[in-house]
């Protein structure tokens, strides 16, 4: 009992010390604060509003309104839809990502560089391209439909295209990380099995594919939540076929009904999030894989034609499913009318120019001003995490994880719902969306940032300090040159993110501040595919413009990348 | 050597401690256990102790990354205790040297002149001394990836000299370098040691690097200071067996007072006598159970000796001969480095002994260190 009362009294006694020692660096101790309340406000509050809607409705928490919600047809039909969606898209988009990666990291195949510079390109891109490009290939005036099979009146909305866009457009996420997992398999394990007489296919069934199985999973967990968050593709191409994401959206912006609509938004947050923790917390412990940070010594690469042919074939097919969907756009923006006038011209641009250039001035002025703060905040915070011990860390990591573990729906139903009237009556303001851009990419950085930095002895920083200089200075002259490459994704993502997400900030556009991906979509509904293709075309540009910028910048930090 | 100008300050820890507090998973810890010590103005004491014992938690409190849970640091006449450890004017050489990876060797030996604001030819010249007195001249362009291990060493050293720092610490400093560099940087350091005159402590766990390098040597144990003393001191007078134990091979022989006189003690050890000078720093009376301490070494073989032995064992290394030796009930290590002159003896063979009785220590008994009578 005793004990137990000394023991507590110590705890507090060491809180008491820690709080002392943040209160001698005075400015710490307000970042610290500041940052706390920071997403407390725009992270977790909206959060916790759309909970609070969704439960009690806008006239109080009943019972039976609850019930009469959940039991609600179109809401069961929805629910259902989302999820069935997600399933076969994480398992289609997770076998072809896991075939690709292991074609590339595994094989003797030509074109590899190739294969994986085309698997960046959905990534890079608004996801709804495809879902445009789908309508201009075989839609009523489709290339293929109609030009090549004559059919008149194809129609191609519904599940069956969902699930083949959503399949490409998310295979790239897949590849990515299972093409990590792959190559940080110690290949010594498959030689050893080789070496003992093992076949081909029994290596990849014994061993290579086991020691993967982590992996799978969480690629199968990563697509399933890109899959139900999905707002852009279902939104153009789902027909009748209703999914949770779009749905809040409609009786939202729709039907005013912002209960109902932080209702089917609910639902689209539990098994996202669900999916989101099991991701992270449960499989990312599961992982054999171990990490020496050395590229592993490569193995004898398959090189088996029985093996090889089929993979390439794949991989032809994925890439050149990616080449003919993304130069359709290419062409449409550059002919009068797609299916019917083909001559070549530059109206599209034009019209894009002229009539709807604010939307992209918009998008670029707002991303430009969120990146950097988004990037350096994002190392600042990591910085914190990985370095300082202060009470509250916790706190700091999981809200800060909160905005992007959310579907972005999720967000922008909890912004309208916090922000809309005063004191914080934001909406339709510009500082409303750099702050969504903040806050849904920052975690990239963060992750990236923390991963960097505990890959740094911290002798080295205390060096610094050791030679006089402050926390700040030892910051910005040592810590953050040393995460540049984290920085640098930081800023890439957090770039890419802004000009090509639609989910959050669709809720929270105003006639004053539109954005490109709100204006795509607005000329796809108005079926004016060529403008639609422009806006992409331009949009793509930009994006590659701004990665080649962000590089130099970044080269500036440093010296080029150390050698080992 | 004009450039960089060291004033040497004498250090003090005053009841210095620290507690780390309990964590997830691990209880308190008393890392520094209320410890005093004293370094005059440029010398270098080196804390000396087994892994765990808090030597690199009392050189970061003096640097200032820990926060001591009691007590002072006094350097020169100011009391740094509550001075952050960018204020402190201490320099470092840390165990992983720390080097700034991104900068080359002049940006590194430059950096903290920069932080503290110099003009930039002010800079250029003390770098420039520095990096002659460190022989870098050729390296620094390089960067800190592209340097030897004994290069980046000194460039670590450089870092910390160059900002002319009140005391240099070492954690460490050596240990990752291979034995034929590490003598001879051991060396180097002492020579820029003494060349600066500065103030410094050294952390290590060798025990030869210790003496090599020390004026003075504190064998610490368990967060508690065992024994300050000169190397020399240290090694033949050890004040526990622990110390004893700690500096290199002991025999410790359990022996009984038999009389007390002014200039000499005598003893019973294995029926025979045993004198040992007298410094009447002890509180033993006649009769007591004592162990008496003497090195491998210190034994000699002498055919009118006093000790007589069976030979248990013989290894030939080369520079001497170790013999495992049975007086008695006792065992004994014996390392005659005079094996040309004296013969090697074999397994069974008599030997006779002697010891000079300055050389012998006297222990209060400690039965832990009977059961392995001559084994460390
Ligand atoms: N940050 C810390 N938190 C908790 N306990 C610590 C911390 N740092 C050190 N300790 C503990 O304090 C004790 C002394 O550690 P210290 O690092 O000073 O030992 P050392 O003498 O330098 O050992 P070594 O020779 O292995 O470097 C150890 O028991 C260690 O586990
Ligand atoms: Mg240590």
């Amino acid at each position: 009992m005793t004990a137990i009362r000394i023991g507590i009294k110590k705890s507090l006694k060491m809180q008491g010390k820690q709080i002392k020692q943040l209160t001698k660096q005075p400015f710490l101790l307000t970042l610290i604060l500041l940052i706390l309340i920071f997403f407390f406000v725009f992270a977790v509050y909206p959060i916790f509003q759309v909970l609070k809607i969704a439960i009690s409705g806008e006239e109080g928490f009943s019972l039976s309104n609850l019930k009469e919600m959940i039991t609600n047809h179109a809401f069961l039909r929805a629910l259902w839809n989302s999820i069935r969606l997600g399933i076969i898209s994480a398992v289609l988009g997770t076998a072809v990502g896991f075939l690709f990666a292991f074609a590339i990291t595994r094989t003797e195949m030509r074109g590899k560089k190739f294969f994986h510079l085309m698997a960046l390109l959905p990534i890079i891109s608004p996801p709804f391209v495809i879902a445009l490009s789908m309508i201009l290939l075989f839609g009523k005036n489709g290339a293929i439909s109609n030009g090549i099979f004559h059919l008149a009146n194809s129609n191609i909305y519904g599940m069956g295209s969902l699930i083949f866009i959503q399949t490409l457009a998310f295979f790239p996420i897949a590849y990515m990380n299972l093409r990590g997992v792959l190559e940080s398999i110690d290949p010594s394990l498959e030689d050893a099995a080789l070496n003992m007489g093992a076949s081909r296919w029994k290596v990849f069934k014994t061993i290579t594919f086991p020691l993967a199985l982590p992996g799978v999973f969480s690629a199968l967990l990563l697509v399933f939540i890109k899959s139900i968050e999905d707002f852009g593709n279902p939104m153009i191409i789902a027909g009748d076929y209703e999914t949770l994401a779009v749905q809040a959206y409609l009786q939202i912006i729709g039907m005013y009904n912002l209960s109902s609509g932080a209702f089917f938004a609910l639902a689209l947050l539990i098994p996202a999030f669900t999916a989101f923790l099991i991701q992270k917390y449960w499989l990312s412990k599961k992982s054999y894989v171990t990490v020496t940070g050395k590229p592993s010594q490569s193995t004898i690469k398959i090189n088996e034609k029985y093996i090889v042919y089929p993979l390439f074939v794949l991989c032809i097919l994925a890439t050149g499913t990616i080449l003919l969907f993304y130069g359709s756009v290419a062409f449409g923006s550059l002919v009068k009318v797609w299916g019917i006038d083909h001559t070549f011209t530059l109206d599209n641009f034009k019209y894009v120019f002229t009539l709807g250039f604010d939307s992209i001035k918009n998008s670029l002025l707002l991303a430009t001003i969120s990146t950097p703060i988004t990037a350096i905040l994002g190392m600042i915070i990591a910085y914190l995490i990985i370095r300082k011990q202060f009470i509250g860390k916790k706190l700091l990591e999981l809200s800060t994880m909160l905005p992007f573990a959310v579907p972005g729906t999720v967000v922008g139903i909890g912004f309208i719902l916090a922000f809309n009237e005063k004191p914080l009556a934001l909406t339709g303001t510009a500082f409303i969306l750099i702050i969504t851009f903040t806050v849904r990419n920052i975690t990239t950085g963060i992750e990236a940032g923390t991963n960097s930095l505990r890959q740094v002895d911290p002798s080295i920083e205390e060096a610094s300090t050791n030679l006089g200089a402050n926390g700040i200075q030892t910051f910005f002259k040592v810590s953050l040159p040393l995460m540049r490459s984290a920085l640098f994704s930081g800023l890439v993502y957090s770039f890419v993110k802004s000009m090509t997400s639609i989910s959050a900030v669709i809720f929270l556009v105003s006639v004053h501040w539109n954005l490109i991906t709100v204006s795509i979509l607005s000329q796809v509904e108005g079926s004016r595919m060529g403008a639609a293709a422009a806006y992409v075309m331009i949009l793509i540009i930009i994006v590659l413009i701004a990665i080649g910028i962000l590089q130099l910048v970044v080269n500036k930090l440093g010296p080029a990348k150390r050698r080992k | 050597m004009s450039i960089v100008e060291i004033k040497s300050l004498p250090v003090q820890l005053n009841d210095l401690l620290k507690v780390f507090p309990a964590n997830a998973g691990s209880e308190e810890q008393t890392a520094v256990n209320h410890i005093d010590l004293e370094i005059k103005a440029g010398e270098l004491v080196t804390l000396l102790g087994p892994s765990g014992c808090g030597k690199t938690t009392t050189l970061r409190m003096l640097a200032g990354f820990e926060q001591p849970t009691d007590g002072a640091i006094v350097i020169g006449n100011e009391n740094v205790t509550n001075l952050p450890a960018n204020k402190r004017d201490t320099g470092m050489v840390f165990q992983s040297y720390a080097l700034f990876p991104h900068l080359t060797v002049y940006e590194n030996i430059a950096y903290g002149l920069k932080i503290k604001g110099l003009k930039r030819n002010e800079v250029n010249k003390k770098v420039k001394s520095v990096i002659e007195l460190m022989q870098l001249d050729e390296l620094i362009d390089r960067q800190p990836s592209h340097l030897s291990g004994g290069q980046q060493q000194r460039v670590a050293v450089a870092r910390a000299v160059v900002t002319e720092p009140k005391v240099l610490l070492f954690d460490e400093p050596l240990s990752n370098l291979d034995a034929k560099l590490r003598v001879y940087m051991r060396e180097e350091l002492r020579k820029i040691q003494q060349n600066l005159n500065i103030t410094s402590l050294y952390v290590t766990h060798d025990q030869t690097e210790a003496m090599a390098i020390s004026d003075k040597v504190v064998i610490m144990n368990n967060g508690n200071i065992e024994q300050v003393g000169t190397p020399t001191e240290i090694y033949k007078k050890p004040i526990s067996q622990f110390v004893a134990n700690f500096m290199g091979k002991a025999n410790f022989l359990k022996a009984t007072v038999k009389s007390i006189d002014n200039g000499i003690i005598t003893l019973d050890f294995e029926g025979y006598t045993m004198h040992v000078d007298n410094k009447d720093d002890h509180n033993f009376k006649r009769d007591n159970i004592v162990h008496c301490m003497a090195r491998p070494e210190f034994w000699y073989v002498n055919e009118n000796g006093r000790y007589q032995g069976k030979v248990l064992k013989a290894i030939y290394f080369g520079s001497f001969v170790e013999y495992e030796i049975q007086i008695g009930q006792q065992r004994i290590t014996f390392e005659d480095y005079n094996h040309i002159s004296n013969g090697v003896y074999k397994q069974d063979d008599q030997i006779t002994l002697d010891i000079r009785k300055d050389t012998i220590g006297i222990l209060p008994y400690d039965k832990n260190y009977d059961e392995n009578n001559n084994e460390r």
